[in-house]
């Protein structure tokens, strides 16, 4: 089907696809020039075994996380499999795989591909709580980043510390309803009726991909899971490969293969770039709105639900923090992998919702809501700054302006003063916890085992601890708050 | 030539200026969009078998072939 659409495809194989002879003859027979044939890195049985591992799976294939993928090596293991692999691949096909994807591949088996066989771009699996036992939290939303020479799951800040293949962030994930631990799959999968297989949904989707500011450039990977069978993802996949060959034929996507896409991002970027992912339509009809911006320091979500708007998600990335299992193979039948969060939507909310919310301050100090009027305006200011202008009931404007290293928040009345207003840091006892010491300027935190900070620019505000564990973040007399989240 | 029509071509050359810039800034306007392009990528990954599934090898072969 997708060779009838003309349009290339990456198809990755697991170790015991690639050494079936009716998959070597079927790719060999069917593929066109412009495809690619990729490696997929979970560990089944045969390829465990040929580099000389016991295998510890209850069955040839088997998804346990200290099983099935890579963490669960030593990294002298991790590379054994790798040159097995590389070897089998390259006697079948005459050459290496140029990329490789998992839902998770560790930052050690990583190097090694790049180093030994020059792969140029690898993908793992959007960010997720729990399922399927693999949780992916806190890192690079969508897109693809350069990651830590010492955490594949961690964007790297510098040339230095970064391994030069980007990873890409799988499955096309919804930006407004795909988020933590919520119920319901809200993907580009083929298999999901109310997303991946919805025209409506894709069409919201892709829309959104192609209109909204995306700063270096949007993203969205497509394609399919074999396991889900035939049946199941046939009506989704069909849809979404005559939408992608309309928009491509369109000229409002490009469709590429993994390879050119990664050949591609290394070639305008060696670092990291900042980009946005948007949706200001709800394809529920129920008004909520979402901004993404992510740079290689950090990221932040942005959500209007419920007549309100507020910063659901803001985490750190610190190229320093060591993987749990850089060093060691994963023994546990499960996989985490986090960032260094200062709000976590998903992770902190108990009774009261987690969130960073923006208040007006009555004249002695008491938070008021602060409501939106109508829609924000949305824009790409240049190629690293995000604008996001949000009118305010009962006149003025709440703007807010993402770069790569800080956030800045004014808040200004109709005729252009200063309001009166705040950030409030709601995050209940996990913020508790994580939270070390609040000072003027910075608010420093202690999260599995690394210490990080939020900062206030130099006269652009400052930081209290309220008595109801709430941090409150105050601009200057501007109006003004500039926090800074990387490059100190 | 006359000065009257020293003048009128010199505004007939600015008008050709003007378009000529015209098509230029709309060059680089495109350009700009095309250095962020919306790229897709269709992803397959492809295992032999799936222990949750009866028949799992043909049916995973056979998602790979009609795909």
């Amino acid at each position: 089907m997708i060779k009838q659409a003309n349009l290339p495809a990456t198809w990755a194989l697991q170790y015991d696809a690639l050494i079936n002879s009716r998959y070597e003859k079927l790719f060999k027979e069917q593929l066109e020039p412009h495809d690619e044939i990729a490696a997929w890195w979970e560990i089944p049985q045969p390829l465990a075994e040929k580099a000389g591992l016991k295998w510890r799976g209850r069955h040839e294939w088997d998804s346990t996380a200290n099983v099935g993928f890579s963490p669960g090596y030593t990294p002298a293991e991790r590379r054994k499999l790798v040159d097995i692999y590389m070897a089998d691949f390259q006697a079948i096909f005459g050459y290496y795989p140029r990329t490789v994807g998992s839902w998770y591949i560790d930052e050690v088996t990583l190097a090694y591909m790049a180093k030994r066989y020059h792969i140029v771009a690898s993908c793992n699996c959007k960010d997720r709580v729990g399922t399927d036992g693999y949780t992916l939290w806190g890192g690079y939303w969508n897109q693809a980043y350069y990651p830590s020479r010492l955490n594949a799951y961690m964007p790297a800040q510098t040339k230095a510390s970064q391994i030069d293949v980007p990873i890409f962030r799988m499955l096309g994930s919804d930006p407004i309803y795909q988020y933590g631990n919520s119920p319901g799959m809200f993907t580009l999968e083929p298999v999901y009726p109310d997303a991946g297989g919805s025209a409506d949904w894709v069409t919201w989707f892709m829309n959104n991909l192609i209109h909204q500011p995306a700063l270096a450039f949007g993203y969205a990977q497509a394609g399919q899971e074999n396991s889900f069978g035939w049946e199941a993802m046939k009506t989704g996949l069909t849809l979404q490969v005559a939408l992608l060959a309309k928009q491509a034929g369109a000229g409002e996507i490009q469709v590429k293969t993994l390879a050119q896409t990664g050949l591609w991002f290394r070639r305008y970027y060696s670092l990291t770039p900042p980009t946005s992912v948007i949706a200001l339509d709800d394809w529920k009809h129920e008004n909520r709105k979402t901004v993404w911006y992510d740079s290689r320091f950090y990221r932040v979500n942005f959500l209007w639900e419920n007549g309100a708007f507020f910063i659901r998600d803001l985490h750190r990335f610190d190229e320093n923090m060591v993987s749990p299992t850089h060093d060691t193979a994963l023994t546990t039948t499960s996989l985490s992998y986090g960032t260094l969060p200062i709000m976590d939507g998903a992770l902190w909310s108990g009774t009261e919702k987690a969130g960073i919310r923006p208040v007006l301050l009555s004249p002695n100090g008491e938070p008021l809501p602060m409501f939106p009027d109508g829609p924000p305006v949305v824009k790409k200011l240049n190629p690293t700054d995000l604008s996001i202008l949000q009118p305010l009931r009962g006149g003025g404007s709440f703007s807010i302006v993402c770069g790569e290293t800080n956030v800045a928040f004014t808040g200004m009345d109709g005729p252009g003063r200063p309001l009166y207003w705040a950030l409030n840091l709601i995050g209940g006892v996990q913020q508790k916890s994580a939270v070390q010491t609040v000072t003027q300027n910075a608010v420093v935190y202690h999260f599995t085992g690394v210490n990080y900070s939020l900062r206030i620019f130099p006269d652009m505000g400052f930081c209290q601890q309220l008595g109801n564990g709430v941090i409150r973040l105050t601009p200057n007399s501007s109006g003004k708050l500039v926090v800074i989240l990387g490059g100190f | 030539m006359k000065p009257l029509t020293i003048i009128h071509a010199f505004l007939r050359g600015s008008l050709s200026f003007l378009i000529l810039s015209g098509f230029f800034l709309a060059a680089i306007l495109q350009r700009a969009n095309a250095s962020e392009p919306r790229i897709v990528n269709i992803y397959n990954f492809v295992r032999n078998s799936d222990y949750r599934l009866p028949n799992s090898e043909d049916i995973l072969y056979e998602a790979s072939r009609y795909c």
